[in-house]
């Protein structure tokens, strides 16, 4: 058999088997497969495969809608609001910003024991580090946490002290409970939903996978 | 060249979601019995089993709770297949076991009654769904893509998360495994 010398129209025929070519193209790739016994091959065996692959898996779709109905009742307009990226950036520097005041903590307690102050972490009055007491709950795809970056100082202030009285611990292991749950709930809600459309190339979740993986198995 | 830009969200794909916007719990039916198919084709193509529907369930449920971050640059169900993807990684991260090679099952194969009471298309059919099966899973899932929905190589690769010239690749390192698994 000879082999196909048209690459370009050879790549068609997934296009053509789904009935997604417009008729002039259609009538191209036809007449070239009428020539070209190794393309002739590979459609007939495109038009086997595709039945074959359609049939599994068998799911039940009125099931799923009726289920799927049920989980976003009210339709659209009352459909519950995504975080959306601000939201994300939130929890992200709310996460740092904890993290960063269970630091400023042990250096704090280090502090008091060698007298010496090394750094601090001066919190602007303008933006308070705000945590949601534990008496307001949180839901996932309503986080109330606002912060600001904290911004790092040469000498030791009374941050601690100023950190305490916004409502912050000191040390992450002080977190209620409920705010660790309301944090790591965050965090899970993190996953799957892209922001946008992804770019072809690009994993939304950062895991692209190399040109050189395509090689072959 | 092809019918439809991958651009363009299919006009009935729009207005559908448009009347979901607007309240109309019928349009998320319509939705979602128009997609559920391909996207458990493709969550199947990379390697769940068990949990197929509770998957393509999941990925409208998100679907729909984020359909403020839609604006049609792709097709929704290419968006749909994205969001699929993102859900069956988070959870196959979750059982902390890979499941994405999954081995060809005893009731994937053909049995001795079968083949006796089964027609030759049955058999045919059956060897040709046992060479997919020995693909990698990537490959597997652009196969799929490519044959039963036709997509195009872009689309598949925002689906997949890769490129254009990956998917082409895996296509048809895909197509030739299969090939010579049929004449053996």
């Amino acid at each position: 058999m000879s082999e196909c010398t048209n690459g370009a129209l050879r790549d068609l025929l997934p296009e053509l088997v789904n009935g997604r070519l417009d008729a002039e193209m259609r009538q191209r790739v036809e007449a070239h497969v009428a020539a070209c016994g190794e393309c002739a091959d590979e459609l007939a065996l495109l038009r086997s495969l595709r039945p074959a692959l359609m049939r599994e898996p068998v799911i039940d779709a009125q099931r799923i809608a009726a289920a799927v109905r049920a989980q976003t009742a009210g339709g659209g307009s009352r459909a519950p609001a995504r975080a959306g990226n601000a939201a994300r950036w939130k929890v992200a520097i709310a996460a740092a910003a904890l993290l960063a005041a269970g630091a400023l903590g042990y250096a704090a307690k280090v502090h008091r024991g060698s007298g010496t102050p090394d750094v601090a972490i001066a919190q602007p009055a303008s933006a308070p580090i705000a945590v949601p007491p534990a008496s307001a709950p949180l839901h996932a795809t309503e986080h109330q946490v606002a912060v600001a970056p904290p911004r790092i100082a040469t000498r030791a202030a009374s941050a601690p002290t100023a950190l305490a009285s916004a409502g912050v611990p000191e040390n992450v292991s002080d977190l209620s409970d409920e705010q660790v749950r309301a944090l790591t709930a965050s965090l899970d809600d993190l996953s799957a939903i892209p922001d946008a459309e992804p770019s072809a190339g690009i994993d939304p979740l950062g895991a692209s996978i190399d040109d050189a993986s395509a090689g072959g198995r | 060249m092809t019918d439809h830009s991958p651009s363009e969200l299919a006009p009935d794909d729009a207005a559908l979601i448009a009347r979901w916007r607007g309240g109309d719990e019928r349009a998320a039916t319509a939705l979602v019995e128009r997609h559920a198919q391909a996207i458990a084709r493709f969550v199947a193509s990379l390697g769940e089993r068990d949990e197929v529907e509770e998957v393509v369930q999941d990925t409208f449920v998100r679907a729909f709770g984020s359909l403020d971050s839609f604006r049609g640059e792709s097709s929704f169900r290419t968006w749909l297949l994205t969001i699929a993807r993102n859900l069956l990684r988070d959870r196959q991260r979750g059982r902390k076991r890979t499941r994405l090679h999954v081995a060809i099952q005893d009731d994937d194969l053909v049995s001795a009654s079968d083949a006796l009471e089964g027609t030759v298309a049955m058999e045919t059919e059956q060897r040709l769904r046992a060479a997919v099966e020995t693909l990698s899973p990537m490959q597997r899932s652009i196969f799929t893509l490519r044959v039963t929905e036709g997509l195009s190589y872009k689309e598949i690769a925002v689906a997949v998360g890769s490129t254009e010239g990956a998917a082409r690749v895996h296509y048809h390192n895909a197509m030739r495994i299969i090939r010579e698994k049929i004449d053996e």
